[in-house]
């Protein structure tokens, strides 16, 4: 129903005032704009680095890297390839950033909940300690850890010795591990044997049990097992003096303790700064989803007999884990992008063995390509495990 | 039509003007690409150390000064008359590359080293070499250790994106030396990680070493080994594949160190500039044309001397006799005298 109008407007003017028409052709000109300035950086840069003679490929990889890494869960010597001193760094990140979701989750509830306590004391502590903490820049927190705190700790020659065999100094944690012994084969054999004697025999009861019209036993029988190892490891000890793994003991050897694992300080003050920053906004996160609990839910729990903890394990949080995880979701992604401040206290994380190799190879575009695409896959794979969680927890609550 | 007849009249008068200017473009060569560009810009962007005392560091007065940044200014005095024109970009050893590269800076002059692979892989040209250097190591005295060979099994701090990094990884290895590394970014952490003994030995280019001693007085005491570990010719860096604008900074260096061969200095180029000693006639620019023909004023060198004296007067105010290094000449004395300065001639 279109109003008459003075001068009837022609079809083409009229096409354009529809908002429709309008907001299409506005769209496709943003984005006619946006696919023509990033072709326009691209081409530009190919040509900058064609005029200097720098190749775009992803070959240099394979050359050696030549360089050493300070520490890393997968082997490296200098004479792999780069992909491989990248693959340390990645696989850095990774170890660094799940340990710090899982400590800063424990954190972060133990202080969101404290937050609400009814002791004046704790809550006021949970408090400042939110405050204080997400309000101080984590790179300074991190520099604090590390250059305050951890290279503080004693020298090497002065090394705190504590009960067990571990040792505290600015080196890092010194600690026994467990080594296997020279007659592990022998051990591996008959552990096979007593766990494949186990099994049948348990799944033979179960099955009498099942036939005389009673409930299978399940923790109760892989208790039995256990102990049924456990007692032939205590007999062969015994018999035989000799056990499957052996503890391998930290001396201070020359200029280091050697044997043993140890942690090192780079490591330990980024795992410290990250979880300790990053619970302060779990901790938040943890008070406001249990705060939207309705009163009643804690109410009724009550009345039900349920003590306080018991209300918060089996009524409170579960609910409240509904309402925290999307958002839970966000902290750890920041969790782990902020792992890449790493590179400003030492630990050889994959922006700072990413820069090296950037420095040695010249190579800027492809590196900063692969730093960015390992972070992209680590945040989707995170997001979609916690999506998958998310799901899960809203189909059971509702 | 009267629109026509003017730009047909434009047209003769540029045709007349270049014409007019024939003979001057046949002598000196017009500067282009990069060159061109600093030269229109008016200011040299020059990438330096912020940190490193004796080669480019801040001092109290917020100046920045150092043997290579003099280099610098030896640059800018050539190009502008002026040593004051230009930018410094303080840069840690793993940013000056893509500085360089991205064309954030013109020129690095930073102790860096000129290797195979920084002059092809990485995307530099080098102009001449202006401080020999080898890599050292630097122990705490209470160790009383007084060779590499003795330091098995040692934490070493080491910054990362340096030779130091992998000539320290090439040297154990070569030697089956077993070492920790604990590899900063930045020097200053990796520095305080030596002083608080998270490592037994720091190491770097000597000089570095030195500068360091010199900047932390907790390190008055500890003790350079013996060991010169690699060869380290520092020398400033363009980019590569703008060949005009490396011959300009190269021969600029050149002429630092000729001077000092002909004895030209701060104090004496007003006298010097009436010898009749062809080659300091040429040098300064006063016979033939060797400044037009690299695109710069025929007194280019000149200019660089009257404001920053040559290469003995820039090594002994930063470096030598005059400063806390109190270094000996050594590998950069004149080649005349026994060292490696050697410019090649300027005809
Ligand atoms: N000459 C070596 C080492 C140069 C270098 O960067 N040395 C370090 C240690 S003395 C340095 O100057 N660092 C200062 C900084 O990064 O701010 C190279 O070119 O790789």
């Amino acid at each position: 129903m279109q109003r008459p109008s003075a001068s009837p407007p022609s079809g083409a003017s009229s096409l354009l005032r529809q908002p429709r028409v309008l907001s299409g052709l506005a769209q496709a000109l943003f984005a006619a704009v946006v696919v023509f300035a990033a072709a326009a950086m691209l081409s530009n840069m190919a040509a900058e680095l064609d005029k200097r003679g720098l190749p775009l490929g992803f070959g240099f990889l394979e050359q050696p890297a030549s360089f050493a890494i300070a520490e890393g869960l997968l082997d490296y010597t200098e004479s792999d390839s780069y992909w491989r001193a990248f693959s340390v760094g990645v696989v850095n990140t990774i170890q660094v950033s799940l340990l710090g979701i899982v400590l800063a989750t424990l954190l972060g509830t133990v202080i969101g909940v404290s937050r609400l306590s009814t002791n004046l004391m704790v809550r006021t502590l949970a408090g400042a300690y939110v405050e204080t903490v997400r309000n101080v820049p984590l790179l300074v927190q991190l520099f604090v850890w590390y250059t305050i705190v951890f290279l503080n700790l004693p020298p090497l020659r002065k090394s705190l010795a504590l009960p067990g065999g571990f040792f505290l100094n600015n080196r890092g944690v010194h600690f026994p591990s467990l080594g296997l012994s020279p007659d592990w084969g022998s051990w591996l054999i008959g552990l096979v044997i007593v766990a494949a004697f186990a099994l049948l025999a348990g799944w033979r009861v179960n099955r009498r049990r099942v036939a005389e019209g009673r409930p299978p036993l399940g923790l109760w029988a892989a208790a039995g097992g256990l102990l049924a190892v456990a007692l032939f490891v205590t007999a062969g000890w015994i018999a035989v003096g000799s056990s499957p793994v052996v503890p391998d003991y930290p001396v201070l050897k020359g200029f280091n303790f050697r044997g043993g694992a140890r942690v090192s300080p780079e490591f330990a003050a980024l795992l410290t700064g990250l979880t300790i920053y990053t619970a302060a906004f779990i901790a938040e996160l943890v008070r406001a989803g249990v705060q939207a609990v309705g009163r009643g839910q804690s109410e009724a729990a009550a009345a039900l007999g349920l003590t306080r903890g018991q209300a918060l394990r089996h009524v409170i949080l579960p609910q409240a884990l509904r309402i925290i995880l999307p958002p839970l979701v966000n902290q750890y992604l920041n969790l782990t992008k902020n792992s890449s401040l790493a590179v400003a206290i030492a630990f050889p994380d994959l922006v700072a063995i990413g820069n090296t190799i950037i420095n040695q190879s010249g190579n800027a575009v492809q590196l900063i390509v692969l730093i960015m695409g390992s972070y992209l896959a680590m945040s989707l794979a995170i997001s979609f495990l916690l999506n998958q969680l998310n799901k899960r927890t809203r189909f059971a609550g509702q | 039509m009267v629109a026509l007849c003017f730009v047909a009249a434009l047209c003769f008068a540029a045709a007349l003007f270049s014409v007019a200017l024939y003979p001057v473009a046949l002598h000196g060569a017009e500067p282009t690409g990069k060159l061109k560009e600093v030269l229109e810009r008016g200011q040299l962007y020059c990438g330096v150390n912020g940190k490193l005392s004796g080669f480019g560091f801040m001092d109290p007065q917020g100046n920045m000064v150092g043997f290579d940044v003099d280099i610098c200014r030896a640059v800018a005095a050539a190009l502008f008359d002026d040593p004051a024109k230009v930018r410094f970009t303080p840069l840690s050893a793993p940013q000056r590359f893509t500085a360089l590269q991205s064309g954030e800076i013109d020129l690095l002059s930073r102790n860096t080293t000129w290797t195979i692979s920084r002059d092809s892989r990485v995307g530099l040209d080098f102009a001449p070499v202006v401080f020999y250097d080898g890599q050292g190591i630097m122990v705490k005295r209470e160790l009383g250790v007084s060779s590499v060979s003795e330091l098995d099994g040692a934490s070493i701090c080491v910054q990362t994106g340096t030779t130091t990094e992998k000539n320290l990884t090439d040297y154990f290895r070569n030697r089956g030396i077993a070492f920790n590394p604990v590899i900063s970014q930045d020097y200053a952490t990796s520095v305080d990680g030596f002083i608080k003994d998270r490592c037994d030995a720091f190491t770097t280019d000597r000089s570095g070493l030195l500068a360091t001693k010199i900047k932390y007085p907790e390190l008055a005491d500890a003790v350079i080994l013996e060991e010169v570990m690699s060869k380290e010719p520092l020398a400033p860096a363009v980019v590569q594949g703008e060949s005009q604008w490396r011959d300009a900074v190269s021969w600029i260096v050149f002429g630092l160190i000729q001077a000092e061969e002909l004895g030209v200095t701060r104090e004496n180029i007003q006298r010097m500039s009436g010898s009749t000693d062809l080659n300091v006639r040429r040098l300064l620019g006063i016979e033939d044309t060797f400044g037009e023909d690299l695109g710069l004023s025929n007194d280019f060198l000149a200019r660089t001397i009257r404001h920053v004296g040559n290469y003995g007067e820039i090594y002994e105010r930063h470096l030598g006799m005059d400063s806390p290094f109190k270094l000996p000449r050594g590998l950069n004395d004149l080649w005349s005298r026994g060292g490696l300065m050697y410019a090649p001639p300027f005809r």
